[in-house]
């Protein structure tokens, strides 16, 4: 135990000081304080009064109505939709305006015609991506269309006004996946992949570093092997979930000082309410299960090669086996409809720590779920330490050629 | 105590890197593991430190089974390894304590090691910024930190200047006088001559000579003559038997069968009115040793 401790303060304090560690770090950071700073710039934008009536709109959207399906349309739509200029175009130029609308996000156009006496509209815009508020707008033409038709049968006005209106939708979700929940167990599943990503990676270079300055011949002798890899991956382990606490306190203060209307992501904003202390801990543990998995499996990529320019392809195996677990987790829990992969990764070591975090957030996940899963995790760390120690000595005093899986199985230390 | 390896053996595959050798350390003193390049010198090492298991064979320490936990062992690896970017000081701490010492201990033993081999002013530089020779003290300084019982030297003079080949030597015969067992791995003959009272010679993972070097050379007999003289004096010996092995600047270099053979050889030349300047009988050096007994194996293999 005194052993792994030595091994874990001095890596530690090795890593602290790399300029890799360094770098990435205050990279991160500015990185995070930018994208907070970025949104203020948008927000001001955003907050401008809406254009006075008459006043140069910002959005154009020309009406072609040829066969007269909706007369005075474009009046009754500037009044709702204040910063949309409708302006009548003729049907002869539907051609021109089609080609200026690819070339310019502010235009768009809306075509009424009349198919087998009923109204139909066709929309153009630049990209699906419009800002236009095209489900609006429809709504509102279709209103107009309902009200007119109904008056010219002789309906009161009011009682086809009352026809045409839509009645309010409010939907509430009974169980517990809402959508604060939703995205952050996306953010945090992401995170989870690439913190157990690169800081398993970092093991593997560590490895491979002393092995590849030679230091490893000493350090052997000096410790078990056993107690050499378990300090190294404690202390990158700690070096990592470091680095993520420096970045969280960095977003938490970038978050709270400076971006305007808390953190928004695709227009659903972030709500961290679900994440409670028992849940965080999970989260925690989780995270340390997972990356103790992987970096048992870098460390002995790590220790095969005699040069870290063979690094990468050495790791490969092991990136392949991160990615495939990550990308099953998130097919399984993060998209609808996965219910049997979503239990297959719950159980599988290498999906868990990937797919639990997001359940955790999302569904009430049943205690027995948690445990089960954890121990399989805890058994399979165990197994795999087990293997990887022995491989690593096999591995760390091998030069030459990079060892093969086979010979590392075939050698007898 | 005693370091005691018996009958030990280590394959790699098919091939035999170590085949039942057998050597025994019974007192404090250097010891001379030497052998040509793959003799197996380096894989014995690493089993007696229980980095490499053995396939067979018994590796004892006082009489019981060698356990490193048990016995403070240090060691030079012939190549050298430091982190090159960790301050000189504090990586010898990290192996002081790695050794089970106290941060305390290790910083005083680290101070007292760096200033007995004069490289105290860089204590706090970077490893990487040393040169060859203050590497190497480092890397010494690394197996001696923790006061090693036994002690293995892996080529400990590969790339020393003079100066510094003195200052280790220094060092292991202090070593020696503190009761301390020294191997010491080597390709230079001279320096296991100079060094070593016990060797085994080890090729391709064979024994081949082994105990005293004393005895071993006294088993041979003399076996040279050097003759230092102004004239030719060659067609005598050839005349007489002898066998010139080299011509040298300051005189001949001759193979002879015994003593008697030298004597007879010394009388010709004062019968001749030849008077040499030095004349000198000697047993064959553990170099033309290591030579002879590689070459007679060799030919002993070709011959099956």
């Amino acid at each position: 135990m005194k052993t792994i401790a030595t091994v874990f303060g001095f890596t530690f304090r090795e890593g602290l000081r790399k300029k890799t560690f360094l770098v990435s770090t205050i990279l991160v950071c500015v990185i995070l304080l930018v994208l907070c700073v970025i949104p203020n710039f948008f927000a001001d934008k955003e907050e401008e009064p809406l254009p006075p009536e008459g006043a140069e709109r910002s959005n154009i959207c020309y009406i072609i109505d040829e066969g007269g399906v909706m007369p005075g349309l474009e009046e009754v739509l500037s009044a709702g939709f204040t910063s949309i200029g409708f302006v009548p175009a003729p049907a002869a130029q539907l051609e021109d305006i089609r080609q200026r609308i690819a070339k310019e996000e502010q235009l768009s156009a809306l075509v009424l015609e009349k198919t087998q006496g009923l109204p139909q509209m066709t929309f153009y815009a630049k990209s699906f991506m419009s800002s236009l508020p095209v489900d609006a707008i429809g709504q509102t033409v279709k209103n107009i269309y309902v009200s007119g038709t109904l008056q010219a049968i002789g309906v009161p006005a009011d009682v086809a006004a009352l026809a045409a209106a839509q009645p309010e939708v409010d939907m509430i979700t009974l169980g517990k996946m809402e959508l604060p929940g939703y995205i952050l167990g996306i953010v945090i599943t992401m995170v989870m992949f690439f913190a157990i990503y690169m800081y398993g990676y970092w093991v593997a270079m560590s490895v491979a570093s002393e092995k590849t300055s030679r230091v490893m011949e000493t350090l052997v002798v000096s410790a078990k092997p056993c107690h050499i890899l378990l300090g190294k991956c404690l202390a990158m382990g700690a070096l990592g979930l470091f680095q993520l606490v420096i970045f969280l306190i960095v977003g938490v203060i970038g978050v709270t000082v400076i971006l305007p209307g808390g953190l928004v992501i695709g227009g659903m904003s972030l709500d961290f309410s679900v994440l409670t202390v028992p849940s965080t801990l999970l989260l925690l543990a989780y995270f340390i299960l997972g990356f103790a998995l992987y970096a048992l499996l870098n460390s002995v990529c790590g220790a095969t090669v005699s040069r870290t320019e063979d690094i990468n392809a050495a790791l490969t195996p092991v990136m392949m086996i991160t990615m495939l677990s990550f990308y099953i987790a998130y097919f399984g829990a993060i998209l609808p409809g996965g219910g049997t992969l979503k239990a297959i990764a719950t159980w599988v070591p290498f999906t868990s720590p990937f797919v639990i975090p997001f359940r955790l957030l999302n569904e009430a996940v049943p205690t027995g779920d948690i445990i089960c899963s954890m121990a399989i995790l805890l058994v399979s760390i165990v197994a795999i330490a087990a293997v990887s120690i022995r491989l690593y000595t096999v591995s760390v005093l091998h030069y030459g050629q990079r060892l093969k899986l086979k010979d590392l199985f075939k050698a007898r230390m | 105590m005693a370091l005691t390896v018996r009958g030990v053996s280590k394959s790699f595959g098919e091939r035999k890197a170590v085949d039942g050798i057998s050597f025994e350390i019974p007192s404090p003193e250097i010891f001379g593991l030497i052998g040509t390049n793959g003799a197996g010198k380096t894989t014995t090492i690493r089993m007696i430190l229980g980095v490499l298991e053995k396939d067979a064979g018994d590796i004892l320490w006082d009489g019981r089974p060698f356990n490193r936990d048990e016995v403070r062992v240090g060691y030079m690896p012939e190549e050298r390894g430091l982190y090159p970017k960790v301050a000189v000081a504090e990586q010898l701490i990290y192996f002081g304590m790695l050794r089970g010492m106290p941060k305390d201990k290790a910083r005083a033993a680290t101070e007292r090691w760096l200033e007995r081999l004069g490289i105290t002013e860089y204590r706090n530089v970077r490893a990487e910024a040393l040169s060859k020779g203050n590497q190497q003290k480092v890397q010494l300084i690394a197996s001696l930190v923790h006061d090693p019982q036994l002690l293995f030297l892996d080529e400990p003079f590969s790339g020393l200047d003079p100066i510094n080949t003195d200052v280790f030597r220094d060092v292991f015969r202090e070593l020696e006088a503190e009761g301390k067992y020294i191997v010491l791995s080597s390709h230079q003959m001279a320096t296991v001559e100079e060094y070593c009272r016990h060797i085994v010679l080890l090729n391709r993972g064979h024994t081949l000579l082994s105990g005293s070097l004393h005895e071993i050379k006294s088993s041979y007999g003399h076996t040279h003559l050097f003759v230092s003289c102004g004239q030719d004096i060659t067609p005598l010996a050839a005349g007489m038997g002898l066998k010139l092995e080299e011509k040298k600047p300051d005189g001949y270099a001759f193979g002879i069968a015994g003593d008697a053979q030298a004597q007879a050889f010394l009388k010709a030349l004062v019968d001749n009115g030849i008077y040499p300047e030095r004349y000198e009988i000697r047993m064959p050096s553990l170099h033309e040793l290591f030579v002879r007994s590689v070459r007679q194996q060799q030919g002993e293999e070709e011959a099956v």
